[in-house]
């Protein structure tokens, strides 16, 4: 008996080249820009006022 | 060995043979990937194997690296879809690593070529995913890679139609003509000074049934030996 031999079913090159396009439409999910916006930008500390002008 | 030069005459060898052809890593790529310049070549060549229901030959170093392809190009885009939603107040360090794989994909878009992340920098990309916390990394490979990904190994069979060679030492198959050997394979990497995955498939297309290579890889091709008239039924197909 003859073996199955796979062949390629028609479209399928097309379709093939369709998955890392759509891939190319998907924004990160929100679970992961939470996780990265958790890092919050260094804050600013109030500096205390230079003191070399006061008399001692 | 002849090579094939448009789809014309890559027709013609068809009518004649329709066995199946061996296909390199690159020819799969360029078919999968838009971004990729032989592309539409890759694509018109493929619809003629559809059309006439030709088994596509791979052995199995090309289906492991074309996934590894696959999951970089993956990971490229994934960088740059979180570059692009960042705005600037995240982790600086993280941000500028995100936005230089952006401006590397734009340049290589540029010059014609499909950019995918090299070893060294998928490897920096989790370690400034990982400093995020360990669950940075697994949702970003869950999205962008993941499910997709298997996806990608399951449908090469189902929906491509790709029969996978695998051989042990000194056998053969129904599409090999002569048992393979390591020791062949070495020397042809030796003659040729060919990598190891590329003086395989020069190797197992010599010893197989199959009468047509399919690549995108032009030192396979000069490692065809014109004198060789052992081999003067097989034909090479490249994509330049």
């Amino acid at each position: 008996m003859k073996q199955k031999v796979n062949t390629p079913k028609k479209g399928a090159a097309r379709k093939w080249a369709e998955r890392l396009k759509n891939l190319r439409e998907q924004p990160p999910f929100e679970e992961l820009m939470n996780i990265l916006n958790r890092m919050e930008k260094p804050k600013k500390v109030a500096q205390p006022r230079s003191r070399g002008d006061l008399d001692i | 060995m002849q090579v094939i030069r448009g789809i014309d005459s890559f027709k013609k060898i068809l009518a004649v043979s329709r066995e199946g052809i061996l296909a390199d890593t690159g020819f799969l790529y360029a078919a999968a990937d838009t971004d990729d310049r032989l592309h539409d070549q890759a694509v018109a060549i493929y619809e003629v194997l559809e059309e006439l229901e030709v088994p596509v030959y791979v052995n199995v170093i090309s289906r492991m690296e074309f996934i590894d392809l696959i999951f970089r190009k993956q990971l490229t885009i994934g960088a740059i879809k979180t570059y692009e939603k960042m705005t600037g107040d995240q982790k600086k360090s993280l941000f500028n690593f995100l936005k230089n794989i952006r401006d590397e994909n734009t340049a290589h878009l540029r010059a014609g070529q499909s950019y995918k992340l090299t070893e060294g920098k998928l490897k920096k990309l989790r370690g400034h995913f990982e400093e995020m916390g360990a669950a940075a990394w697994r949702v970003f490979c869950q999205q962008y890679a993941g499910e997709k990904l298997s996806n990608e190994w399951k449908i090469l069979e189902e929906e491509f139609g790709m029969e996978f060679i695998e051989v042990m030492e000194g056998q053969t198959t129904v599409v090999m003509a002569q048992p393979l050997y390591w020791r062949d394979m070495i020397q042809v990497m030796g003659r040729e000074g060919l990598r190891g995955p590329d003086a395989m498939i020069t190797n197992l297309f010599l010893k197989s049934r199959l009468p047509i290579l399919i690549t995108t890889d032009g030192d396979i091709v000069k490692s065809f030996n014109d004198d060789d008239h052992e081999y003067a039924k097989k034909s090479v197909f490249h994509l330049e």
